[in-house]
């Protein structure tokens, strides 16, 4: 009656307790709300564990997690917009979910800190998407662009108009405003 | 920027610290000649710490238990935890259902014309309170004789009935027998968890 596989190997669990932390942060970034995201994180670790014959055991299993975790939001956005197709979408462009993570403010976050996640809040969930990615989490752009199944100079492209944006909002230096030549 | 064009590319590499070693010497010399190149890089690095430093600030934050919990292999639901009672009782209930199948809407509407106050589930939970819990003997004939309970059962009902697998949801066969419904003779089986 019962029918587990033999060769049913199990997800180090030690291992995903450590990739919480930034589970959440990415799930923060993708979502822009605190309890939306730690739903995703549980509905990414049900889904890894269901698809864990997918992971090769000894890779990055951080990085695997994030592409979970990636398809799983991406495949709730797409049902979403399917459900809300009588309402106008503003395909793609500024915003679509609104950006409500409150920083609290500490004697630790200074106040250009709560500014700069702001600023990161208004942008494309696609753009910050990336930011987080390499810039964070440091993720090659080869890495991202696998991560996510888009070419990498979509990764690029998305990175540079994210800087743009940041630079024109947050920290402008004076003087600084020739656009340079964006490749692809 | 004379010579060869400092693309945005190099910009986003030169401050990823991803850009091919053999290119530096080329970005760092037109950051030199072109002070709004060099502004541009010098924003973007201080972007990258600030960013570094403003989401590491989550990664400090605890964790909900309930992601926690959901780092663990998720146990296949067995149902341990709820009492057999109410395991048989559900299980029961949805047998009792497949079995009495066809014919039941007409069925409906009679017990409710004669005003009887009784629903389907009901009484799917009052037959298994008579039996099912009865240790010794819950059913009639055991599981060991499925074939001859169903032909049995088939032949008292009118049409042809069989226990359904409900194995992969870990529910195993006990047995069953014939009960009273309100109107006709029904089936009940029994399913135990192992």
């Amino acid at each position: 009656m019962n029918v587990s596989p033999a060769t049913d190997v199990p997800l180090p669990q030690p291992d995903l307790l450590a990739a919480l932390p930034r589970l959440r942060r990415y799930a923060r970034v993708l979502t822009g709300d605190i309890h939306r995201a730690d739903d995703l994180v549980q509905e990414t670790l049900a889904r890894a564990w269901e698809k864990r014959r997918l992971w090769t055991a000894g890779t990055d299993l951080r990085a695997w997690l994030f592409t979970v975790m990636h398809n799983v939001f991406v495949n709730e956005r797409v049902a979403a917009r399917h459900e809300a197709r009588n309402v106008s979408l503003d395909d793609d462009g500024e915003g679509g979910e609104a950006w409500q993570i409150p920083v609290r403010p500490s004697q630790y976050a200074r106040v250009e800190l709560i500014e700069l996640i702001h600023h990161v809040g208004q942008l494309p969930v696609e753009q910050r998407e990336v930011l987080l990615l390499a810039v964070v989490e440091e993720l090659r752009y080869e890495e991202i662009a696998v991560m996510l199944a888009i070419p990498i100079g979509t990764v690029m492209s998305r990175l540079s108009r994210a800087r743009e944006k940041l630079r024109v909002v947050f920290g402008q230096v004076p003087g600084a405003g020739a656009s340079l030549r964006v490749v692809r | 920027m004379n010579a060869l064009p400092i693309t945005d590319a190099d910009v986003n590499a030169f401050v990823d610290g991803t850009l091919a070693p053999a290119r530096m010497p080329a970005v760092e010399a037109a950051a030199a000649a072109d002070p709004v190149l060099a502004a541009r890089i010098a924003t973007a690095q201080r972007h990258n710490a600030q960013l570094r430093d403003a989401f590491d600030s989550w990664l400090t934050e605890p964790v909900p238990k309930r992601l926690i919990a959901a780092t663990a292999a998720p146990v296949v639901p067995r149902a341990r935890r709820i009492t057999p009672w109410m395991q048989m009782a559900a299980a029961s209930a949805a047998v009792l259902v497949l079995g009495v199948g066809i014919g039941w809407f007409g069925r409906e509407l009679t017990l409710q014309r004669a005003g009887t106050p009784t629903t389907f589930t009901r009484e799917a939970a009052l037959t298994h309170a008579l039996y099912a819990t009865d240790i010794n003997r819950p059913v009639e004939i055991w599981a060991a004789e499925e074939a001859r309970l169903v032909r049995w059962l088939s032949r008292r009902m009118g049409f042809p009935v069989r226990a359904p697998d409900l194995n992969s949801a870990g529910y195993a066969l006990v047995g069953g027998r014939l009960v009273a419904g309100n109107e006709m003779p029904t089936a009940l089986f029994v399913y135990e968890t192992p």
